[in-house]
């Protein structure tokens, strides 16, 4: 990730060349639906999700500091994004644990497809706080530097939150049989 | 219970972000707690598994959707550049408000609509001059007159009229009324535009406020644009300063990294030299030890020459002592055969004495006999003498078989001393050879 490329796309586009935005959806629509998909485990709402940040970001683009990086602040909004729409969710229903398919034996071998499945799921059972740090670190691949900018918390905080994470995940895996 | 810094070392170690020391000291952890180790693989395996998720394609329309609805939105400008330069900012606010092709339009609007109440403002109102009537006509305004004192009728006065008096006083006064309200609505018509003329040049005289404002304004937007041009120049050139440090750090960094690698490239010498020398320095070592042995050797051989000597005169003093040794033997045999002899001689006399005597005769057989015996002992005593002397040569033979042993041992040791020779031999070869590699170097 070049980021010095992203702040002059940012800076034409502040000055006038608003088509230099367009460079920066289709450079990072797909890590922000990714983003959005691990974090809402919904292909529809995270392409709302993803929709919804790019926009928020061009409508506040004269409020980006553009001594920051700019995927840091977009990470920030869809992770945001992500955490709002969650918020609602909860409010209207609760996570369905019946919707997770049953236990596999850890001897049959599992389709990657599958796989990914469980994987996804055991993500959702975490908290957001845990799954943002989580997605973070192994979806966006962000450092501790990085992920500490994106989400406003110290890399001593990100880290426990990693741990705690990751602790909580292996538990899930394992009683999924993986 | 795991020690958090093994904990936090396991993270560094899964995100790739640990030392070799620090993966040297968890590795060394790991091994000393089952606990540790488990967890650690656990952690492991759950970040790969993470790893093993594929990204997914977004829809093949999310793009497209985020650049239409793109369209429908601006972005806030008000705030932007939140930098600390105020000129910086002000002036890209200046470049930004001309950027655009739709600005620059709406500004000559502006400037036209001014330009437009400008020469309004300079014809209109129309002066009072006579002479300019016809143009735009004067006003013909209603004034009506002030009420006197004797407008005002008293009760009494009115009461004295008839009705229908009255009313036909009524009838004209409502005409008059009438006439007056036409030419109220006439007055009050004109006075509105004479109040709208009023807030049409109260406005043109704004106008022409805002105007010169403008004018000035546009004065300084194109000082400020040209400023602009200076400061985009200045920009640029600020770019290529920064472009030229960097150039410049590059170049240092570059000919720090030239010395850098001479210097380098001199260890590099420097190490060979020291690898060379290290070599001869091997290479003398081997020929300190050669010359070692070698003097030792040289000592061997002195000594083994020594030896060779010492044996050789030990070889002829034992060949003149066993000469002496027989002689004295010999002559010792010979001196005990002489008084041997003697003494058989002395007896035989007797005898001769003995046997002269008759009477003595008896006594010479029985001499004769003991001659007889005599003779026997002394052959007798010739065969121990023989066997004396046979023991004496067996003697004689055995210390010879010593010497002899002992010489052998001389001989090997001797054959020693050549290997150790031709060792030494060997080695003053080898060292021609490393004086001549030496020489030749």
């Amino acid at each position: 990730m070049i980021e010095q490329g992203d702040s002059e796309l940012v800076r034409q586009c502040l000055d006038g060349n608003v088509a230099r935005f367009g460079d920066l959806v289709n450079k990072y629509a797909k890590p922000i639906y990714n983003l959005a998909l691990r974090m809402v485990g919904d292909v529809e709402n995270a392409a709302d999700i993803a929709q919804t940040t790019f926009l928020k970001a061009y409508e506040n683009l004269g409020k980006f500091d553009l001594n920051l990086k700019f995927f840091s602040w977009l990470y920030r909004i869809a992770i945001n994004e992500s955490l709002n729409l969650l918020q609602k969710q909860k409010q209207t229903e609760q996570l369905n644990d019946e919707l997770i398919s049953p236990v596999a034996a850890p001897d049959v071998a599992l389709h990657e497809s599958e796989r990914s499945e469980i994987i996804q799921q055991s993500i959702m059972k975490l908290t957001p706080e845990q799954r943002s740090v989580i997605v973070l670190r192994h979806f966006m691949d962000l450092s501790y530097t990085q992920m500490s900018a994106t989400l406003g918390i110290t890399e001593t905080k990100v880290k426990s939150r990693l741990f705690s994470a990751r602790q909580h995940l292996r538990k899930m895996l394992l009683k999924r049989g993986l | 219970m795991v020690n958090k810094t093994i904990v936090e070392l396991m993270q560094k170690e899964i995100d790739g972000t640990a030392t070799k020391a620090e993966s040297a000291v968890l590795r060394r952890r790991l091994k000393n707690s089952k606990e540790a180790k488990t967890m650690f693989g656990e952690l492991r395996r759950t970040a790969e598994l993470l790893q093993s998720v594929q990204p997914q394609n977004p829809p093949p329309h999310l793009q497209e959707n985020i650049l239409r609805s793109l369209q429908r939105t601006r972005f806030q400008r008000t705030t932007r550049y939140q930098t600390n330069n105020w000129k910086e900012a002000s002036m890209s606010a200046l470049q930004e408000f001309f950027s655009s092709k739709k600005r620059a339009f709406a500004l000559g609007g502006i400037v036209a609509v001014a330009a437009a109440i400008v020469l309004i403002s300079r014809v209109y109102p129309p002066s009072t001059n006579e002479n300019t009537e016809g143009t735009i006509g004067g006003a013909t305004k209603y004034r009506s007159e002030q009420i006197k004192q004797g407008d005002v009728v008293l009760g009494t006065e009115g009461a004295s009229k008839t009705a229908a008096q009255i009313s036909q006083e009524m009838q004209e006064q409502v005409l008059q009324n009438k006439e007056l309200l036409g030419k109220a609505l006439e007055n009050t018509s004109l006075m509105s535009k004479e109040l709208a003329n009023k807030d049409l040049q109260s406005k043109a005289i704004e106008n022409k406020d805002l105007l010169s404002r403008q004018l000035a304004n546009l004065d300084l937007l194109n000082t400020s644009l040209s400023n602009t041009a200076l400061l985009s120049k200045e920009l640029a050139n600020k770019e290529m300063m920064n472009k030229v440090m960097e150039n410049m750090q590059l170049l240092s960094k570059q000919l720090g990294s030239k010395s850098l690698q001479s210097k380098a490239m001199q260890n590099v010498s420097l190490l060979n030299k020291i690898m060379a020398n290290r070599d001869l320095l091997n290479k003398s070592v081997e020929n300190q030890v050669l010359l070692n042995t070698q003097l030792e050797n040289k000592d061997l051989q002195s000594r083994t020459m020594e030896n060779q000597l010492l044996l050789n005169k030990v070889l002829q003093n034992t060949a003149l002592l066993s000469k002496n040794l027989a002689d004295k033997e010999l002559a010792s045999k010979v001196m005990e055969s002489k008084s041997l002899l003697n003494r058989e001689l002395q007896n035989m006399s007797m005898l001769n004495k003995e046997l002269s005597n008759a009477s003595m005769l008896n006594k010479v057989l029985e001499n004769q006999s003991l001659l007889s015996k005599v003779l026997e002992n002394a052959t007798l005593m010739s065969k121990s003498l023989e066997n004396h002397a046979l023991a004496s040569k067996a003697l004689e033979n055995t210390q010879l078989l010593n010497k002899v042993l002992e010489n052998k041992n001389l001989m090997n040791k001797s054959l020693q001393n050549a290997a150790l020779l031709n060792r030494t031999l060997e080695n003053k070869t080898m060292e021609n050879k490393t004086l001549e590699n030496k020489q030749q170097q």
